[in-house]
């Protein structure tokens, strides 16, 4: 394991404090101002974190201000709080203290068996979780504490830690595969949303390289900023060729599958976890996406997705899907989590399954083979 | 001596949608629009003018992606917004010519400067406006991120959720929000 963040990773209180102030300043709003917004009526904060791109560098005129607000109860939801004081917008979000230092501790944990991405834990809710755990641990780890007592601010120190930079290069890590895995799936039916899912694993790889340099911020729109943070010219220059479309799919997945490897030696000099290894190591997991429900007929089962997109496969072994709730949200994660299929990335799917895939009937997950990350 | 029977004016001919189709469209189509396209078309904005030339065109092709997604949920196109689905397909049910200047368009911002790049702005507002204008709202879609925006944007959730739970579709809002504050 890595014994020290890279430089790069944190900024200073005092850098972070200037951007800050900067950005207060140029709207006439002042740091109480700002003290104030974290009081929304769940009572005194145990932590206030200002976080967010502004703090991170890459902020424009356009960007609000985050601020993390952790109480001490779980009377809350997830219902994003924009404050418009002033003409200024601020995101606050406010966690309940005890979850959020939990699902930290999970994300630490020296436990390599069960760190994501782990078979069981790739489905949508477990993809998702573990999204906004890195979400909201990285932005306050990232972030300036305005308010807190200890053992708050003595807990938020510990999130500094180098096993941040080892789980948000390996979400990069997994994410690039991922692309790559469904770009090879897609090809020979939907072309163009091929070359989309290789851009993107090309691009994440790059993201993944330029995590181990020390670019921590959590945002895919920020990666051509943090490699002109890093002074990585050439990736740069992958990043326009890569979005000026002149790139077929072929050499986008070579691209990813170059960035991966160069990712995989930093990480090794680095002495961190992140490694991916070859994408032979790697399984995908495919479950049902969700609103899927499955009626099985004579001939195998129809699979429809919310009622109103519908096939019939000649498979009749599927596992059940959950189906819809009632009053269920758009993008909600009970897609279930029985396993439809799985196996290694390198070798494309029955047809059957590729079927039910190409028609965004399935989610796509994957995980080492062996639990571990091969080196 | 014959009457003439009156005769109605023509009907145009239209194929119609799944009433799922109709309602998933409007409602969907419009929440998109207000919880993503209205952000990704502020992305592209700020880095323009922050000199951040290559996320301005990252950041277009994620508004180009939405706004063909919202034209696609007419015909085609998946109701759920997709955070992590790589089969996620916004150019579903689109005329291939549609997609593609589409992604020309987002594309087209490389290297571009001053007023060059204002125009390519102004394409790119217009093409989000243009996906807006097709879900036949008779006044403008609320910006959220302005300080009344959010209120109107309650009120069009709570005029489609109740067609939507009838209907066994999902609701408007993002999956998130409902969660426990974990």
């Amino acid at each position: 394991m890595s014994t020290a963040p890279p430089k790069t990773a944190f900024g200073t209180d005092t850098a972070l404090r200037a951007r800050l102030d900067a950005f207060l300043a140029a709207r006439s709003f002042t740091f109480d101002d700002l003290l104030g917004e974290a009081d929304q009526g769940h009572g005194e904060p145990l932590l206030a974190v200002a976080a967010g791109s502004v703090l991170a560098g890459f902020g424009t005129h356009r960007s609000d201000l985050d601020l993390l607000v952790l109480v001490d109860h779980g009377r809350i939801t997830r219902m994003p709080i924009t404050s418009h004081r002033f003409g200024t917008l601020i995101d606050v979000t406010v966690r309940e203290a005890a979850a959020v230092r939990a699902v930290a501790a999970e994300l630490a944990t020296p436990d390599a068996a069960s760190r994501w991405p782990q078979t069981d834990t790739v489905g949508s809710s477990g993809w998702n979780h573990h999204r906004r755990s890195l979400n909201t641990v990285s932005r306050l780890a990232l972030g300036l504490p305005l308010k807190g007592a200890e053992p708050w601010r003595s807990w938020l120190e510990e999130l500094r830690g180098p096993w941040l930079g080892d789980v948000l290069a390996r979400w990069w890590v997994t994410e690039s595969l991922r692309c790559r895995t469904a770009a090879g799936w897609l090809a020979g039916s939907n072309p163009r949303l091929a070359r989309v899912r290789a851009r993107e694993a090309a691009l994440h790889a790059l993201h993944a390289r330029v995590t181990v340099g020390g670019e921590w911020y959590f945002n895919a729109k920020w990666l051509p900023e943090k490699l002109k943070a890093v002074g990585d010219e050439k990736a740069l220059s992958q990043v326009r060729d890569l979005l000026a479309g002149d790139v077929p799919l072929a050499e986008a997945i070579g691209r990813a599958d170059a960035a991966l490897a160069e990712a995989d030696r930093a990480a090794a000099g680095a002495g961190t976890a992140t490694r991916s290894g070859a994408p032979g190591s790697w399984q995908a997991v495919v479950r049902w996406a969700p609103g899927v429900s499955t009626r099985p007929v004579d001939r195998g089962t129809v699979v429809d997705r919310w009622g109103m997109r519908a096939l019939q496969s000649e498979l009749s072994d599927l596992p059940p899907a959950p189906g819809t709730a009632a009053g269920g949200t758009s993008g909600g994660e009970s897609g279930g989590e029985a396993v439809v299929w799985q196996g290694p990335l390198d070798e494309p799917p029955p047809p059957e399954v590729l079927r039910l895939f190409v028609h965004d009937m399935l989610w796509l997950g994957v995980a080492p083979q062996t639990g571990e990350v091969a080196a | 001596m014959t009457t003439q029977q009156p005769t109605a004016p023509a009907v145009p001919a239209e194929q119609l949608p799944d009433v799922r189709r109709l309602i998933g469209f409007r409602a969907h189509g419009a929440a998109r629009v207000v919880l993503e396209g209205h952000a990704a078309l502020e992305d592209v904005e700020g880095s323009l003018h922050a000199g951040q030339a290559e996320t301005a065109v990252l950041m277009a092709h994620e508004l180009v992606h939405i706004s063909l997604s919202v034209r696609s949920l007419a015909t085609r196109g998946e109701l759920s917004w997709p955070q992590g689905q790589v089969t996620f397909d916004p150019f579903a049910g689109l005329p291939a010519q549609e997609a593609a200047d589409g992604e020309r368009l987002a594309a087209a911002g490389t290297g571009l400067t001053g007023e060059a790049a204002e125009d390519w702005l102004r394409q790119l507002r217009d093409h989000l406006a243009e996906s807006e204008r097709r879900l036949g709202y008779p006044e403008r879609l609320p910006y959220i991120r302005a300080g009344s925006g959010m209120f109107k944007a309650i009120g069009l959730v709570r005029t489609w959720s109740d067609h939507l739970e009838q209907l066994g579709l999902p609701g408007v809002l993002p999956g998130d929000w409902a969660l426990p504050g974990d």
